[in-house]
């Protein structure tokens, strides 16, 4: 790692061609860098003011303009990463965003690792561990709830939340240490009683928190659907029915689909990829078992299976019970069925959902099964969610000890000590999200999966 | 004392408990040692409560014992009441203490050092330290003379530049009727070293004969007590009652209307006192709703006609004290034989030590106790052992006793003392240790006896017989492993009869059931412990440590788990010449409390008060690179 004290520079930007493109620069030497590669056209150097936008020419060394563009200027510590900061736009064109980082890097920058941006403001204070852990989240989140979302995480406000929990705790803890430290006076009669009325809402508090997880992952990564079912019981056309698309090939030969297929789409806001996998059947060829096998860990994996069947006569699909929670049970081909037969076989099986794929009837009402399922809620943006399995774990060892400290309370003559080391356990937990007492290596890991620029 | 020059190896100044200790270890490591205090007749006082150990203090006062330490034994040899404390909050806070007869404490305590051959005393002050470049070479002395030594100890106490408020009346000294030191504070400050300000106060002493004791309920101590030392044998102490009180409405009331007339309150006292032992007026004014307090009356020494009025510190003017103590029916015709008092005092903050408490500003000046800023015999004593080992291990040219968090309360307390903030004076609490569970008072041997031995600290004889206990322990645990037959399960647990017949299984699951004692184990398990040769005081402690470490096992696992967390950072040394104030992305509150204290380790650094985990990422950063 480098010292923070040099000055950094990246594309802020994607690679490509475009109508702009932004280069991002931080640190103190950014100022003296940025009026050395900068001139206005009348041959002076600019005089760059806080939060302001200033149109320059940006020349070569020796004086040759390449570029003219629009520089901004972030004054520290009212800047993304508390230090000095500009941003550099000019024509979205690759030659010229490198043109600009080289001029910079001549000038005494140097590149920005992985995040290297996010873990200056991290260090200067600007943000915790939890919001630079979120803008990672916001990068590549998939949707524009997810996006908002992170952004709520972003403002503090999870952290706000868990400070709130953390502050609670330690109330518990002090009123315990209080207890070991002082016990001569008997100046706590009730405690256990009082410890026990306090403790609960906690712990249910961080279990609301643990099941918004879910929530929040799905909104970021999307969910995943899984399409299953036997050979030729028409998963792919309803891949391409639900999607809209023609990704799939279809065709009345079983096991046409030899590979799983995915497309992505938004449902209600959320972002559902949708997965056709191989049909399941007995004495495939090589390639179609590969392709069985990779459907099986697909299966494993997924948010919500669809299991789709085909109506024959005399067939019940009773055999095995039916999870209503990972699975829905569909009946497909209901165009082939006698209206008087298909009205008894809907009351006859209750749970499932009968559709016709290919003439694209009842895929609404699978629609919002599959939205229901998935608990996607409306109310959704007023809330904030866990985004990542650090949060979630952090948070789970918060709650295991928690409950510890019940089980321990529950106990007439219960140890004050081994309370307060429940309890000191679950503030370490605590402490590793808010980063307060987060280890090297955790920091390391949150800023390592950053982008370069941000 | 065969000295003709006055060159030593080992100069310490004070001889308050940490004086003691400083010495007492010096001595043993083959040091020559001045001793200066202002008077010997008072070496090793106890200046307030007549008692040592206590919750977090027993431990110290164990552990101290593991490094040969004087106070446990003298201790075991002048308490007058036992008690092991906290038995209903877990085992390790388990805290012994003991009510004990301060005379008997301080002959015992003479008898130990005074004609000791390796020691000389000069009753004298010191008034400045003599330097050879940034070295300390010696002490001037206020009678004119120079001594020299390589390495000085200073454990002033309370007498640099003490002043005494009783009301709004002042009086310099440095414990009640005896003086106070003066010129050190400044000679140090002139070199560079800061210091401050702290107050802390002592209770009136009563006439035994004017108390009505038939108002006042007797508490006594264990009927089958513990000492403090693993070399004492054949213990069998007094037990002799303390007394309670309480407080009442009418003399809140009294306290209440004349608050303005203590020093603490008209602003008369700059130092900071402490929150966890407050005067009468603090407690009566912050706990208004409170109608009673507890206060315990100690006699000071058998037969004494002094009795300490224990929860009743205070600075108000005497005749408000007596008017306020007279409210209570067991005091209605109460005398003084000394009033209450505040006394302000200067330390040294710390932060300013290594974590072998040598000055990081003058090679071989070592500080210990109060003048660090603590309070508490156990603390000071703590200190002075080893500020005493390091100053001889300086000598030697060898690595200094440096205990670890995990270790000891007394890496604890150094810790604590050289990373944090000194802003009231620092008491031991078993809540400041983090690794808690591990530092049992029943465990301090096990934790110790390998670096005590290692640094010549504990006798052959010692060593051996406690590590045969250590070895006894560990045997008797994995005996545990062995199973009960059926019927010896039905006699612990009566109650699985009527269910199906379990199966035999090993003793040690049955004793991690809470209901279930070592007591009730068959004896079969521990026939080694009956063995002659063992002092039975240890068979009762290695039943408890047997016993704790089963129960607890999942729990010590756990907390080993966190010391493992921290060791990573612990060993991270900071280069000496690093510039804080040069660092412009630290904060400003981390640039300046870096500077000051100049950790040594990431660890420490960590545990900085006002340094956050941004400011660490920094550092690590830069150590890094």
């Amino acid at each position: 790692m480098n010292t923070p004290a040099d000055t950094i520079v990246a594309p802020a930007t994607p690679f490509g061609f475009g109508g702009i493109s932004v280069v991002r620069l931080s640190g103190p030497f950014s100022e003296k860098i940025v009026y050395t590669i900068t001139s206005l056209p009348n041959g002076k150097k600019p005089l760059f003011k806080p939060r302001q936008s200033t149109h320059t020419l940006l020349v070569e060394k020796n004086g040759a303009t390449f570029d003219d563009g629009l520089i901004t200027f972030f004054k520290s510590p009212s800047s993304y990463t508390g230090e000095d900061s500009f941003e550099i736009s000019c024509h979205g064109n690759p030659t010229i965003v490198q043109k600009i980082i080289d001029r910079c890097c001549e000038e005494g920058a140097r590149m920005a690792e992985p995040g290297e941006f996010t873990r200056r403001s991290f260090i200067n204070g600007k943000i915790d561990l939890l919001q630079a852990e979120s803008v990672s989240s916001l990068i590549y989140s998939k949707s524009c709830e997810g996006a908002s979302l992170n952004h709520k995480i972003l403002q503090g406000k999870l952290s706000k939340k868990i400070i709130e929990i953390k502050e609670k705790i330690i109330t518990l803890l002090i009123m315990v240490e209080f207890e070991l430290d002082f016990s001569e006076e008997d100046l706590q009669p009730d405690l256990r009683k009082n410890l026990l009325s306090k403790i609960k809402p906690i712990l249910s508090e961080i279990e609301k928190l643990l099941s918004t997880r879910k929530e929040g992952r799905l909104l970021t990564e999307g969910a995943l659907v899984v399409i299953t079912g036997k050979p030729n019981v028409g998963k792919s056309t309803l891949l391409n029915s639900l999607t809209e698309t023609d990704r799939a090939i279809t065709s009345p030969i079983p096991g046409t689909t030899r590979d799983s297929i995915e497309v992505s789409l938004l449902l209600f806001g959320v972002p559902v990829r949708f997965c056709d996998t191989a049909g399941i059947r007995k004495g495939a060829v090589d390639v179609e078992q590969e392709g069985i096998r990779r459907t099986k860990i697909l299966t494993q994996k997924a948010d919500l299976v669809l299991c789709l069947y085909e109506y024959k006569k005399n067939h019940t699909n009773k055999q095995k019970p039916v999870d209503l929670r990972q699975e829905i049970h569909i009946i497909n081909k209901t165009d082939l069925i006698m209206p008087g037969e298909l009205k008894n076989l809907k009351k006859l099986l209750p749970n499932y959902v009968f559709i016709s794929a290919k003439k694209k009837d009842g895929l609404n009402i699978l629609k919002r099964k599959i939205k229901d399922l998935l608990g996607i809620s409306s109310s959704l943006s007023n809330t904030f969610s866990l985004t990542t399995a650090r949060q979630r774990i952090a948070l789970e060892d918060t709650c295991n000890c928690l409950a510890a400290g019940i089980k321990l309370l529950q106990d007439n003559n219960f140890s004050c000590e081994l309370l307060s080391f429940e309890l000191c356990s679950a503030l370490d937990s605590i402490d590793s999200l808010l980063g307060t007492t987060a280890p090297n290596e955790i920091i390391n890991r949150v800023f390592s999966s950053f982008c370069v620029g941000k | 004392m065969k000295h003709k020059s006055k060159h030593f190896d080992v100069i310490v100044v004070g001889a308050g408990h940490a004086g003691v200790e400083s010495v007492h270890a010096a001595v043993k490591l083959k040091q020559r040692v001045a001793l200066v205090t202002l008077d010997p007749a008072s070496l090793g006082r106890m200046s307030c409560n007549p008692a040592i150990g206590g919750i977090a203090k027993g431990q110290l006062v164990r552990e101290l014992d593991v490094f040969g330490g004087l106070m446990p034994l003298i201790s075991d040899v002048s308490g007058v009441q036992f008690k092991l404390l906290n038995l209903s909050k877990g085992r390790a806070v388990w805290s012994p203490r003991a009510q004990i007869d301060k005379r008997v404490y301080e002959r015992s305590a003479q008898k130990a050092l005074l004609f000791h051959s390796r020691l000389k005393i000069f009753r004298d002050e010191v008034i400045n330290v003599l330097l050879i470049k940034n070295k300390i070479s010696g002490v001037l002395l206020r009678t004119g003379q120079a001594i020299h030594a390589p390495t000085v100890v200073l454990t002033c106490g309370t007498f640099l530049g003490g002043l005494v408020h009783i009301g709004e009346q002042k009086i310099q000294a440095g414990r009640m009727g005896e003086h106070r030191a003066e010129g050190i504070t400044e000679a140090l400050e002139s070199l560079g070293i800061r210091s401050g300000r702290l107050k802390t106060g002592t209770p009136p002493r009563l006439l035994r004969a004017s108390i009505n004791w038939d108002k006042t309920n007797a508490v006594f101590g264990d009927t089958n007590p513990i000492p403090f030392s693993y070399s004492t044998i054949n213990f069998s102490p007094p037990n002799l009652p303390c007394y309670h009180i309480k407080t009442n409405p009418e003399c809140h009331g009294v306290i209440q209307k004349n608050l303005f007339k203590s020093p603490m309150y008209s602003g008369d006292i700059t130092g900071v006192g402490p929150r966890y032992c407050p005067s009468i007026e603090d407690k009566i004014h912050r706990f208004v709703d409170k109608e009673s307090h507890l206060l315990y009356l100690e006699p000071e020494w058998t037969g004494s006609d002094q009795i300490y009025v224990n929860g009743f510190s205070t600075s108000l003017p005497e005749k408000i004290q007596l008017i306020a103590l007279r409210e209570i029916p067991a005091l209605k015709n109460v005398e003084f034989l000394r009033p209450g008092y505040a006394i302000e005092y200067s330390f040294f903050p710390p932060a300013q030590l290594k974590s072998s408490l040598e000055s990081k500003h003058i090679q071989g000046l070592f500080f210990a106790g109060q003048i660090n800023g603590t309070s508490g015999y156990e603390e000071a004593a703590a200190q002075g052992l080893i500020a005493g080992v390091n100053a001889s291990m300086y000598n030697k040219n060898q690595e200094p006793l440096v205990l670890g968090r995990d270790e000891a309360y007394i890496g604890v307390l150094i810790d604590d003392l050289i990373t944090k903030d000194t802003s009231e004076p620092y008491r031991m609490f078993t809540s400041r240790a983090e690794f808690r569970l591990l530092l049992r008072y029943s465990n301090a041997d096990m934790r110790l006896l390998e670096k005590a031995n290692r640094f010549n600290l504990i006798t052959n004889r010692l060593y051996d017989t406690l590590h045969k206990k250590l070895k006894l322990t560990n045997h008797t645990i994995g005996g545990l492993n062995g199973s009960l037959s059926q019927e010896e399960i039905f006699n612990i647990l009566p109650q699985l009869k009527t269910k199906k017949p379990p199966h035999p299984a090993p003793a040690k699951r049955f004793l991690k059931r809470p209901e279930v004692s070592i007591s009730s184990i068959p004896k079969r398990f521990f026939t080694e412990l009956n063995n002659k040769d063992i002092n039975p005081l240890w068979v009762r402690e290695i039943f408890l440590e047997v016993e704790t470490q089963i129960k607890y096992e999942g729990y010590i696992l756990r907390q080993l788990k966190q010391v493992e967390r921290m060791a990573k950072q612990e060993h991270v040394s900071i280069p000496h010449d690093i510039e804080y104030s040069k660092i412009n992305t630290l904060s400003k509150e981390a640039r300046e409390k870096l500077q000051f204290v100049r950790p040594e380790t990431l660890g420490q650094a960590f545990r900085v008060s006002g340094v956050t985990p941004a400011d660490i990422s920094v550092l690590s950063v830069l150590i890094y690179k």
